[in-house]
């Protein structure tokens, strides 16, 4: 009977420190994330994905007036199962300051690799003492596209059976003919992976002379080109867009949005841009948000290009609704080459051990299943 | 002088004939098209390659 008056206690004990704790983390300010689509549907390096986010007050009542400052990092390393992209695990993707009217804002990004993210919001109100500052710190799973996971089943299955396959005739041991070196299923084994070697090299050689033969040549616009619907700066207004290092795969880097008055230099603020980076090889989104200028008419964020491949940074203009210098609006653009960067040698070899590993366990198998025919043939 | 010669070279033989080199041999020319094919940095291979690197678990491209 004690007991059982004991156990009871504990419980509401136990549901009461649950529902306190519940209470306490519902009643700190804090930041909502939503994902379109949702996480469990995104595919690393594919289609951007959409972050809302939403800086809600101690009552649950979103934060008016409010300037996120966002930092977004990439998961941890990886070396002993590489994403394709080993150079940008571990690093920052982007760190960019966003207006949020309503307390809400939103920004496109392709995730580049599988694993955890990190994306910390500092929400602080753009008028000081309205609200307290504070620092959220969200974490988002993006899972491994489910094609690698096939295609590694059927490389694996490959190697498994060329080792069965070479272990087989390696097995065999028949001596060799007088004036021979080894015997000739041993000789038509090794003359079959040269051969493949050399199939290996032609195809690499072929395919890459075609793919060298239609690129088309450099048209000479490299360091700015202008879309083809672009609406021009008008003359009265002077637009730059700077990038401040080499764009480099693995480091994130520092651009800036610069406008102003053309005659006088007077710059022009709360400028609203749409800031949109597309991928040349892809043609597709890598990278979208919206901001505004500062009083010095400038926006500056950092960003990583995470593929080597040249890309095109698009800013929309547009006045704000209480701008003070009306103007049309307007787009420009620059290119950004990219360089890549090849992979560890450490996480290539990781891989290779593997894969060559699977290639001597078919071989180890082959070479003992032929042992035991052998045996109990004879 | 020359059986010693041909000693040697009966033991290589012997050595090239025997199972652990002809499996080395054969593990290393798959390992080395292995190489070719997924990690190699050689801007021909990886051009060739990028679509179905990016597309293998556990081989890194850029």
């Amino acid at each position: 009977m004690k007991r059982s008056i004991w156990a009871g206690l504990s419980g509401a004990v136990c549901l009461s420190a649950l529902a306190l704790s519940g209470a306490a983390a519902s009643a700190a300010p804090r930041v909502e994330l939503q994902t379109d689509p949702p996480l469990s549907q995104i595919e690393p390096f594919s289609e951007p994905v959409i972050f809302s986010l939403k800086a809600v007050a101690d009552d649950g009542q979103p934060l008016e007036d409010a300037i996120l400052e966002l930092l977004l990092n990439t998961p941890p390393k990886t070396p002993w199962l590489t994403t394709d992209f080993p150079v940008v695990e571990g690093t920052m993707l982007a760190r960019l300051t966003l207006p949020a009217p309503q307390g809400e804002a939103q920004f496109q990004q392709v995730p580049p690799i599988r694993g955890s993210y990190q994306l910390q919001v500092r929400v602080s109100p753009r008028v000081p003492g309205t609200f307290e500052p504070y620092t959220d710190l969200l974490t988002f799973q993006v899972p491994e596209n489910p094609v690698k996971y096939r295609n590694l089943a059927i490389l694996l299955s490959i190697l498994l059976l060329a080792g069965l396959g070479g272990g087989w005739v390696i097995g065999g041991s028949q001596p060799p003919n007088p004036g021979e070196v080894a015997s000739r299923p041993v000789q038509l084994v090794l003359s079959g992976t040269v051969l493949v070697a050399i199939a290996t090299l032609l195809y690499i050689s072929i395919t890459a002379e075609r793919a060298g033969a239609h690129t088309e040549a450099p048209t000479g616009q490299d360091n700015y080109t202008e879309p083809l619907n672009a609406e021009p700066v008008p003359t009265n207004i002077t637009a730059t867009l700077e990038d401040q290092a080499i764009a480099t795969v693995g480091q994130a880097i520092p651009l800036e949005v610069e406008l102003t008055r053309a005659e006088t230099g007077e710059p022009i603020s709360a400028a609203v841009l749409d800031i949109n980076t597309t991928s040349l090889e892809y043609e597709r989104t890598v990278f979208d948000f919206t901001a505004q200028t500062d009083t010095q008419g400038e926006f500056v964020w950092e960003q990583q290009f995470f593929d080597g491949a040249p890309h095109l940074v698009t800013v929309h203009v547009s006045p704000a609704a209480n701008s003070s210098i009306p103007f049309e609006p307007f787009e420009f653009s620059q290119r950004i080459d990219v360089t890549g960067v090849a992979p560890p040698l450490f996480v290539r070899l990781v891989s290779l051990g593997y894969c060559t590993g699977v290639l001597a366990l078919g071989t180890a198998a082959g070479f003992w299943l032929r042992r035991r025919s052998t045996q109990h043939a004879l | 002088m020359y059986s010693s010669k041909l000693s040697t070279l009966k033991r290589a033989k012997q050595g090239v004939l025997s199972v652990p080199v002809q499996a080395i041999l054969f593990l290393s020319l798959g390992s080395l098209s292995l190489w070719m094919l997924f990690f190699s940095s050689y801007p021909a291979t990886h051009n060739t390659m990028h679509q179905t690197r990016h597309h293998t678990l556990g081989v890194g491209c850029h």
